[in-house]
């Protein structure tokens, strides 16, 4: 983002479908984010994040429907360009984002890398995060690697397909689980505004510790079958 | 355990190594080549054609590919320097040094030229 340059993100994500296994059938979660992201410099942006989610399912022990809705914070995401990918051969953004509600807080740290080739572009970005809940009595480690890889059709629209691998690692004691999204993303740009949606459904899942979703192609514990992620942005 | 984070830890220094790689032959046949050399920049001085690319690197292509101002009538040219310098938030010497310097990529005869 340019110096001096704001934008406004609503962000809209469902995480839908888990399994009567693990006591969560008919499961959906919708997170909400709203962002403001400014340009300190030409190459160190900060984004301000408020967080909120819903979640409902249904309790097959009990066949009661739970629904809740919760504040989940407020994060500072800080994005520093370290390498221009129009000067190196591969662009290079680091990224550190804490985040904190009172009763949990997050820190997550990015590796990104990304170039562009005419009207292709790709970005592969490496997640480490750290996550404390349960009034900071419960430490969860998470890995992400995702990779993305688009094409501009016209100067309004760009498609392209994502691959998004996520790991938890509770306590930092075990590898728990793994989870394999694959999925197309397509986005639609003016000059003021945009806005970009993926659908990732699962591929693959595993989990390292039982099989508490009894299920051995997908991981339904920590994940869902399928993820959707709408982003709005605005220019100011 | 062990041997996730030693992959890791190799996966990022291969990666911070490739990222830092400055590569002469991207300037001269990569996909933002043609920022560095325009076709008629005699009336650029040599410290203008060095800033002019280095703000065309850092406030155009950090963001989207390169357009060559030759596919575009000088109407229309100006009407999209003027949209884009908006939103890359540029100062009036920037704008008009990056507007000299793109300048510099259209044919002196411009067929597009209304």
């Amino acid at each position: 983002m340019p110096q001096g340059a704001t934008e406004f993100e609503q962000w809209v994500t469902l995480r839908t479908q888990r399994t009567k296994a693990v006591g969560q059938d008919n499961f959906n979660q919708w997170e909400l984010r709203q962002a403001w992201e400014y340009g300190v410099s030409d190459r160190y942006t900060v984004e301000l994040y408020l967080n909120e989610a819903s979640e409902s399912y249904r309790d097959p022990a009990t066949g009661g429907d739970i629904s809740t809705f919760s504040f989940r914070g407020v994060s500072l995401e800080n994005r520093y360009l370290v390498f221009n990918p129009a000067e190196h051969a591969v662009g290079l953004a680091l990224y550190l984002e804490p985040r904190y509600s009172g009763e949990e807080a997050e820190m997550e740290q990015k590796i990104i890398l990304g170039q562009r080739y005419g009207e292709w572009k790709w970005a592969f970005n490496l997640t480490h995060a750290t996550e404390w809940s349960e009034n900071f009595h419960k430490t969860e480690g998470e890995i992400e690697a995702s990779f993305g890889i688009a094409r501009d059709l016209n100067k309004h629209w760009s498609v392209g397909l994502e691959l998004r691998d996520h790991n938890e690692l509770p306590e930092y004691d075990i590898w728990e689980n793994t989870a394999l999204f694959l999925g197309p993303v397509i986005s639609y740009r003016r000059e003021k505004w945009w806005a970009a949606l993926a659908v990732l459904p699962q591929v693959y899942g595993a989990n390292f510790v039982g099989n508490p979703d009894d299920n051995t192609h997908f991981e339904l514990e920590g994940h869902e079958r399928i993820n959707f992620r709408l982003i709005f942005g605005m220019d100011f | 355990m062990g041997r996730a984070l030693l992959a890791v830890a190799v996966l990022l220094t291969v990666a911070i190594g490739l990222a830092g790689c400055q590569s002469p032959s991207l300037r001269e046949h990569g996909p933002n080549a043609a920022a560095f050399a325009p076709a008629n920049g005699a009336a650029l001085s040599a410290l203008e054609i060095k800033e002019g690319a280095r703000l065309y690197t850092l406030k155009c292509a950090k963001c989207h590919q390169f357009y060559d101002p030759a596919d575009y009538s000088n109407q229309d040219w100006q009407s999209w320097m003027l949209k884009m310098s908006k939103k890359a938030h540029l100062k009036s010497d920037q704008e008009e040094l990056l507007s000299r310097y793109l300048d510099a990529f259209r044919p002196k005869d411009d067929p597009l030229a209304p």
